[in-house]
């Protein structure tokens, strides 16, 4: 990447200061969240403390001050870098989000890049041939990828690939055990990007299939094509091309939903990411980890999203950041 | 997405993850590593802290294997027996209790075990108010421990409590003081330090945890009972079900708990067995006593008539357990009796017991007393398969007799923060209690008790359980708790439904598993070896 | 695209562009076929009461897990309750959700859009902001807290699929509002001194309902799915009340021991979500023909 530009730097100090304010209204909304919950953090309900260790808990935790005294300690907390503790786990939020949220970017990323390696060919195959049976099949397997309920999906493949035919194993990230190189995080990665991949292969081949016809339609293709070039030059010379753009867009827009979609799939494949961290801390009423895990997963999809648009530089040479 | 702020950092990332993907499709399948004695794989729902001063299952379950407690129980008849205790007598005036301990102890770290240890857990821990133990309510009767010498204790409690060596069973990990000696009460709630590499005197020790993955417990050299012939337990995070249940068909967990639901699909896997393991428990459908119309026995009565029990049994248990007759389970044989009043499926007689009590049938069929309607709200956790039947079927037999009855599902901790909330907003609700070796059931039943969250107050019952505290001879505490549960059953203050058995589906390749409830399984594991 | 220049152009086609979109629509034979049998599965489940053949939540013990007979269709699931029924009523509650949760994110989204694109300047910076930042979070995470926290009914269900799910309508409206207002017939309407909101009303809205109509077949496939994912976490409908999703998350338990359990809800929530998926994208290609034309 150059040396940022002048306007550029400023394009970027200001969707950092609307992150930054996202993050912040984010994390309001799910504080208020948290407290008007009824019931407490499940630390304070076992069923063997009596009332007074309760109380006493509920001091030591801060849970008896009032609200706004709570998010603003909470929130000089976070200013200082720290996350707080976890009230189940008892480790520092920061390290247990620090382990847990790598595993989760691995499986995000294989998802979307196994559905864009098997999405953008479809599209473009398709917007080639248009009302084929090739297209017509290709369709109907995208509309079945948006229709299916993911984790009846997930179980379905874990009985097909792991129990009836034995070649993957069911969940997990490594084998307990063995080595942790790639060639085991592969067999224990295929499933689950493949179901979180699923939805947005489909949703990739459509957008691929009609931007691509669209720009097939424009002045400057049925040029090149009556200048005699080559079919398979035409498509991915100029059809593609202009074509990355929607799906760049698309991508981005994609992004959040591909992040909370994990939290399904890593349940059913006991996926040791955030999402699944995020439903038991959901359930437990961890607060510190669940305003942790909030925090963290926007800042992530905020920072994918300033990705995304940085890509439409290189892409599309017409836009510039000012 | 994380680390390519460059092209070429993008398409190196692209391209390990796509050979990662390529290679899992056509990589060979690694060989599990293993040493001579095998690993055995259990699951957990969720990380596990092991810290044995709270609870939530995960923790209880580590802690079992790499704690150790005073005692533990015998398998044959559930009477504790020693562990890090060798043996113990009580004084006279049943107030004081000396100990004595095993001499060949050592900690993981090589440090010997001694009598401070002990003093420190129960007084600077157990005991104290700046730390919240989960099972103060249990030793609470504790005043001090003192210590003889080395290997003697002496602990001493307020007032005659002969349940103490049962209570030092049940979730009392001992830990170390040398160690944890200079930590401040701020520290000793949450002592992070300690938690990344725990130091017990278990047979396993601490080897790794990995966050939402595993914890790895390698077998203990020096172990006083001898090394285990296992040389790791492994217990994954996996918090579905269905995922567990793959995950023991394909061979990569060796024990999980199963539901009936599952019991025809495990019965199918030939490498699986399944044990109907014993456990110290009982289900029930609680009334809160403190509301209409709870407050009179005959409806009370009723309701349990109307109830076909031997039905739940059969169908939502699959025959697995035994009707209970009462709040101590027979395994506590010494007490236990089930010549009390029985409550047969008989909903001719319930009706004519709420018509007794002034409950008269309207013209919808909905009974009615005073011009209001019997409408009952039968409470239940979610996820719990067995649970949600129960409250599902109980709805159809009360609906039978006349009673407007409806369930609702919530969360565990919603439910228990309501049933918690003082006065207790709920009507009925049916749960669970898992609980010591012990027919001392003051906590639950007695008007003062912390569990006894039915409302029940019986000014005879209290007599009854506070007599049996503080009795030390083994036949009059017998005759106590015998008519404590006939009493209990003709007042019937919540349905006694079953005394379930916890059923494990156990790999084939496990050798001398001890057929108690895994919790208390895992206090004999040093026997437990794995073949090929 | 529409207007009086397509008026002279196309002669045939001068019935207004929703009876032009509808005649497109008609050739897309597949379209159509969704259409029927969305149709046919809202009458079924409208129907539930009086085509059910049981009480959906009759407990006979004596008869959990029957295969189909001829009492029992579809057989019976763990508490013997009839699976048929169950499946009719429950599908009157996930489609209800559905089509609640798509009407609630309807009025939101129009009413956003609406004011956004109508009143410009300043209002429009902000809600768009807001629209924007809506989509820049994982709303499914948030989703999930909400109701893990608030507590899973049926009103909190539809009122956080509905307030994470309205930003497309909202964007679809807003572009619309931005089209028709310069249109002829709109400033005529204001020249004419009518107010700013009876013009969004009476003209704005009608124009860009073709658009709506996709958002609003899209969503209810959407939610209808969602709902079943949220059901998987515990999160959808609470039993002992039968929805699809629930159903199909109870019959995990039995998949490999009472296959039939789960097959029905399953195959009832990807066949009507696919459909409305599939009548969505039909409906999209009739209003839009420069993406369905060679």
């Amino acid at each position: 990447m150059p040396a940022p530009s002048p306007p550029m730097a400023r394009y970027l100090s200001r969707r950092l200061l609307q992150t930054a304010a996202l993050l912040l209204v984010v994390s309001v909304v799910v504080f208020a969240l948290i407290l008007r919950a009824p019931g407490g953090p499940s630390i304070l309900l076992d069923r063997n403390l009596g009332a007074d260790e309760i109380a006493r808990m509920r001091t030591i935790l801060g849970l008896d001050q009032p609200l706004h005294v709570q998010y603003a300690r909470w929130l000089r907390q976070v200013a200082g870098g720290n996350l707080g503790v976890s009230y189940t786990a008892g480790l520092p939020v920061r390290e247990i989000i620090g382990q847990m949220l790598p595993n989760t970017l691995v499986l995000s990323a294989a998802a979307l890049l196994l559905s864009l390696v098997v999405a953008i060919p479809a599209g473009v195959a398709t917007a080639a041939r248009p009302y084929t049976a090739f297209d017509h099949a290709v369709t109907f397997l995208c509309f079945f990828g948006v229709s299916i309920p993911v984790f009846w999906y997930g179980l379905m493949l874990i009985v097909l690939f792991s129990i009836v035919l034995g070649w993957l194993p069911p969940g997990g990230m490594y084998t307990i055990g063995g080595p942790r190189d790639l060639a085991d995080l592969g067999r224990h990665l295929v499933l689950p990007a493949l179901v979180l991949g699923t939805a947005n292969m489909a949703i990739f081949a459509r957008y691929t299939r009609s931007s691509t016809m669209a720009v097939l339609r424009q002045d400057y293709v049925r040029t090149a094509r009556s200048k005699g070039l080559r079919e398979r030059a035409v498509l991915y010379r100029h059809a593609f091309r202009n074509a990355l753009l929607t799906i760049i867009t698309v991508v981005g827009l994609q992004l959040p939903r591909l992040v909370g979609g994990a939290a399904i799939t890593e349940t059913v494949f006991a996926w040791p990411g955030m999402g699944s961290l995020a439903v038991r801390a959901a359930f437990e009423r961890d607060y510190p980890m669940i305003m942790g895990i909030t925090l963290v997963i926007s800042a992530v999809v905020a920072a994918s999203n300033l990705l995304v648009d940085l890509v439409y530089v290189y892409v599309d040479p017409r836009i510039r950041y000012e | 997405m994380d680390g390519g702020r460059t092209r070429p950092g993008l398409r190196a990332a692209a391209i390990v993850l796509a050979g990662a993907l390529l290679a899992g499709i056509a990589g060979p399948a690694p060989v599990a590593a293993q040493g001579g004695g095998g690993t055995f794989t259990l699951p957990i729902i969720d990380n596990a802290r092991m810290w044995p001063i709270v609870g939530g299952l995960p923790n209880i379950l580590v802690n079992k294997v790499l704690y150790s407690t005073l005692v533990k129980y015998d398998p044959r008849n559930w009477q504790p027996v020693g562990d890090l205790a060798e043996r113990w007598t009580l004084s006279d005036d049943r107030l004081t209790w000396t100990f004595a301990l095993r001499r060949n102890v050592t900690w993981h770290d090589g440090r010997p075990f001694t009598a401070r240890d002990v003093k420190f857990t129960i007084e600077r821990l157990w005991l104290n108010p700046q730390v919240a133990f989960f099972q103060r309510g249990n030793i609470a009767e504790i005043s001090r421990v003192d210590i003889v010498d080395d290997h003697t204790v002496r602990i001493v409690t307020r007032v005659p409590f002969v349940t103490l060596p049962v209570m030092l069973g049940y979730l009392t990990n001992i830990l170390p003081e040398h160690i944890l000696g200079t930590y401040t009460a701020e520290q000793l709630r949450n002592p992070v330090e300690f938690l990344r590499n725990p130091i017990g005197t278990g047979p396993f020790r601490f080897g790794e945890s990995v966050l939402g993955s595993h914890v790895r417990l390698v077998a203990y050299d020096r172990y006083f009972g001898g090394r285990p012939r296992l040389d790791a337990i492994v217990f994954r995070v996996v918090a579905d079900l269905e995922q567990q249940l793959a995950q023991l068909q394909t061979g990569q967990l060796d024990l999980m708990i199963i539901e009936p639901p599952q019991v025809p699909l495990v019965q199918r896997m030939p490498n699986v067995q399944i044990i109907n393991a014993a456990q110290v428990n009982y289900t029930f459908v609680a009334f809160n006593n403190k509301v209409e119309p709870f407050t009179d026995r005959k409806v009370r009565q009723a309701l349990t008539h109307a109830v076909d029990r031997k039905a739940i049994l059969d169908k939502i248990y699959l025959g697995r357990g035994r009707l209970a007759t009462g709040p101590i389970n027979p395994l506590v044989q010494w007490a236990y009796t089930d010549r009390v009043h029985q409550f047969p499926y008989d909903p001719a007689l319930a009706q004519k017991l709420l018509e007794e009590a002034g409950w008269q049938r309207g013209p919808d069929g909905i009974r009615r007393k005073g011009g209001q309607p019997l409408r009952i709200t039968l409470d239940v956790d979610r996820g719990n398969p067995v649970r949600e039947q129960t409250a599902v079927v109980v709805r159809q037999y009360w609906r039978d007799v006349g009673v407007d009855a409806e369930v609702r599902i919530s969360e565990f901790n919603a439910l228990l923060s309501r049933i918690r909330s003082r006065p207790n907003p709920l009507q009925t609700w049916t749960l669970w209690y898992i609980t010591p070796p012990e027919a001392d059931i003051m906590g639950y039943y007695h008007s003062t008790g912390t569990l006894n969250e039915f409302g029940y107050e019986n000014p005879e019952l209290d007599r009854l359980l506070e007599q049996g505290r503080a009795t030390a001879d083994p036949q009059a505490r017998a005759r106590i708790y015998q008519q404590a549960q006939r009493f209990m059953a003709w007042d019937a203050p919540v349905i006694f439904l079953v005394y379930p058995a916890e059923i494990q589906a156990l790999s084939r390749r496990v050798q001398n598993w001890v057929p108690m409830g895994y919790r208390d399984a895992l206090t004999h594991m040093t026997g437990v070896t794995i073949g090929r | 695209m529409s207007g009086p220049r397509a008026v002279l152009a196309v002669p045939r086609q001068a019935r207004g562009p929703a009876a032009r979109a509808w005649l497109r629509l008609r050739r897309n034979r597949l379209a159509v076929a969704a259409l029927v049998v969305l149709a046919l599965v809202h009458a079924l489940v409208a129907l539930a009461p009086w085509l059910s053949p049981h009480d959906p939540d009759l407990v006979v013990l004596a008869r959990r897990l029957e295969p189909p007979s001829r009492t029992h269709w579809l057989g019976t699931d763990e508490f013997g309750r009839d699976v048929l029924s169950r499946l009719l009523h429950g599908g009157r509650i996930s489609l209800a959700v559905g089509v609640a949760t798509m009407a609630a994110s309807m009025v939101i989204g129009v009413v956003v859009g609406g004011l956004a694109g109508y009143a410009g300047g300043l209002t429009d910076v902000l809600l768009m902001r807001l629209t924007d930042g809506m989509l820049a979070v994982p709303l499914f995470f948030v989703a999930l807290l909400a109701l893990a926290l608030l507590g899973a009914t049926i009103a909190n269900l539809v009122a956080v699929m509905a307030l994470t799910g309205w930003m497309t309508v909202a964007r679809v409206v807003r572009a619309e509002v931005l089209r028709t207002r310069e249109l002829e017939f709109v400033l005529a309407a204001r020249a004419i001194g009518c107010s700013g909101a009876r013009i969004v009303a009476r003209h704005v809205i009608p124009q860009s309902i073709p658009s709506i109509t996709v958002a609003a077949t899209l969503g209810v496939a959407y939610a209808i799915l969602l709902e079943s994912s949220l059901s998987f976490l515990g999160l959808g409908v609470q039993p002992p009340a039968a929805s699809w999703g629930n159903m199909l998350t109870a019959a995990r338990s039995y998949l490999r021991t009472t296959p039939g359990l789960a097959v029905f809800p399953g195959v009832l929530i990807f066949v009507t979500v696919l459909c409305y998926n599939w009548f969505g994208d039909g409906l999209r290609d009739a209003i839009d023909p420069t993406l369905a034309e060679r």
